[in-house]
């Protein structure tokens, strides 16, 4: 396996999974314990509408993608806050209408679209330099907010009303971690492809947050987990000749199930210790 | 001159155009311990939320110390009712109470030594420092109110707001809870609001009664008028226990109109 690495774009591929699983473990731990798993997915798929205007527009797809995501983050976010009922409705419109706009698009564009499949699907042994730059920048800005805002991000996360009576201006905030959601999606798209962010944004922070019991623990074991199954499932690929994204989520998916045998175990284990000291 | 705690004068407030309080008048003096009693949909947690400053009064003012409630809410501890939570939440006790800190704090700031006695003082209060490590999601209903309770207290309130501080505990917690309280009001004012008609009158001073409009005349006793108007229903009280000695010598009721 290790011979592997000889290759530069698995070498490349190794560290891209690195460092999207930085941003998935942090994010996705925040995407978990506020239950908008939906607002995310639906982020995801309007980002695709980004892309297909940057090809139609001639620039390069990753900005398109930046730029939609934000957007669509921003009006999903404001859906979910503002208005009392059917935000899920709201955000099932959003996350269609940017994906069939990015499709239309596409089709106005002239020309050979060679890798439009890989936004879907996810092309991680195909991620250049450039790309590889562009994500650690990133994880910096995605760190450096986290790091800043713990206390305001934990306290709206775990009950915004006092958050509010504390003054905490929970509306700014709320969008801000939406748009930091949308940044995480399209660094996550190069790597897995839209349609499976969702399984590498919520298994890793999922399984953590039954193991851990802070916020910050949460988020460094959902980075480790996401880094372990973006690791063996690339591995996984390249042994059996499989598509990597689809490997990783299936590592991971293992992972989930592996987790919860193991969290049944402990609390039979716990039952039983209970029973011994009563009897 | 003393301010008053909390000073509301001809508020109107609700939902979509549509008041569900009418016209509602209330003094709270330093030190007192108020009681909102009244049916469910009767505007309680409206009135909560208009003095929190989460809801905009439609017409009326609401002052907190002498201060826009903006302002006044930050000498607000505030109790919220909800007990249930997400047990798989990865947060402990401490970090739960820490939260009463973030209004001192502003942002960017890290908590510092002063938040953290802080912290310590209102858990030993509510007898749940020996349990600060402990995940939320193990707690008991009980265990979880107090540290409600105590972040709450972490905020070193001058006001203490709950709302339905007992609704998902039993009866033995729930005796604890107001006994905790009844300590608590030598040193702040408590306002809580609540439908345990029968148990609150043994603990507090002041009871008010709100069904859209409140019923409240600074004493101590649940008037048969505040009944008549704010359940409509006097018979179904009664029955569920109220103690006797609740009841104010009968006067007209056209003599305490409530303004």
């Amino acid at each position: 396996m290790i011979e592997a690495l000889q290759y530069a774009f698995m070498r490349n591929a190794l560290l891209a999974g690195i460092l999207v699983s930085i941003a998935c473990g942090v994010i996705g731990t925040y995407i978990v314990v506020n239950r908008i798993v939906f607002l995310s997915g639906g982020i995801a798929h309007a980002a695709y509408g980004g892309i297909g205007l940057a090809y139609f527009l001639g620039l390069p797809p990753v900005w398109g993608a930046i730029g939609f995501s934000l957007l669509a983050s921003l009006g999903m976010g404001w859906a979910q806050r503002k208005t009392r009922q059917r935000a899920d409705t709201l955000i099932g419109v959003i996350w269609a209408i940017g994906m069939a706009f990015g499709i239309i698009l596409l089709d106005l564009t002239p020309g050979y679209k060679a890798d439009l499949m890989s936004y879907l699907f996810g092309s991680i042994l195909a991620v250049p330099t450039g790309d590889l730059i562009l994500m650690a920048v990133l994880d910096g800005i995605i760190l450096l907010v986290v790091t800043l805002l713990y206390k305001e991000l934990l306290a709206i996360s775990f009950d915004e009303t006092f958050a509010a009576v504390q003054n905490v201006p929970v509306d700014a905030l709320y969008l801000l971690l939406v748009c930091l959601i949308g940044l995480t999606v399209v660094m996550m798209m190069r790597v897995v492809g839209l349609i499976m962010v969702i399984a590498l944004l919520t298994i890793p922070a999922a399984i953590s947050a039954q193991w851990v019991h802070s916020l910050r623990r949460a988020m460094v074991l959902a980075a480790g987990l996401a880094v372990l199954f973006s690791v063996i499932g690339l591995g996984v690929s390249y042994a059996l000749n499989l598509t990597s994204g689809a490997s990783i989520i299936m590592v991971a998916g293992v992972g989930y199930l592996v987790s919860l045998a193991g969290m049944r175990w402990r609390t039979k284990k716990a039952a039983a210790r209970v029973i011994l000291s009563e009897g | 001159m003393v301010e008053k705690a909390i000073a509301i004068e001809g508020l109107w407030a609700g939902y979509d155009h549509e008041a569900v309080l009418e016209n509602v008048n209330l003094t709270v003096e330093e030190g007192d311990f108020l009681a909102i009693i009244g049916p469910n949909g009767g505007g309680k947690t409206t009135l909560l939320k208009v003095i929190l400053g989460l809801l905009e009064p439609m017409r009326g003012r609401v002052r907190l110390f002498g201060q826009d409630v903006r302002r006044g809410r930050r000498w607000v501890g505030y109790v919220p009712q909800r007990v249930e939570m997400d047990q798989d939440f990865p947060i402990r006790v401490w970090d739960v109470a820490m939260m009463g800190r973030l209004g001192q704090r502003g942002l960017f700031r890290r908590y510092d030594a002063q938040d953290a006695r802080a912290v310590e003082r209102a858990l030993r209060d509510v007898e749940m420092w020996d349990l600060r490590d402990r995940p939320m999601g193990e707690l008991s209903g009980g265990q979880r109110q107090r540290v409600y309770i105590a972040r709450a207290l972490a905020v070193e309130p001058r006001l203490l707001l709950l709302d339905e501080p007992t609704a998902s505990v039993d009866p033995q917690v729930r005796t604890h809870i107001y006994e905790l309280l009844r300590a608590l009001n030598e040193r702040v004012t408590i306002v809580l609001i609540s439908h345990d008609v029968g148990v609150i009158s043994a603990y507090v001073k002041t009871v008010g009664c709100l069904n859209r409009r409140l019923f409240y005349h600074g004493g101590g006793e649940i008037t048969e008028e505040m009944i008549e108007h704010g359940y409509q229903c006097p018979i179904d009280l009664i029955a569920h226990g109220l103690p006797h000695r609740v009841f104010a010598e009968h006067t007209d009721p056209a003599e305490r109109r409530a303004p």
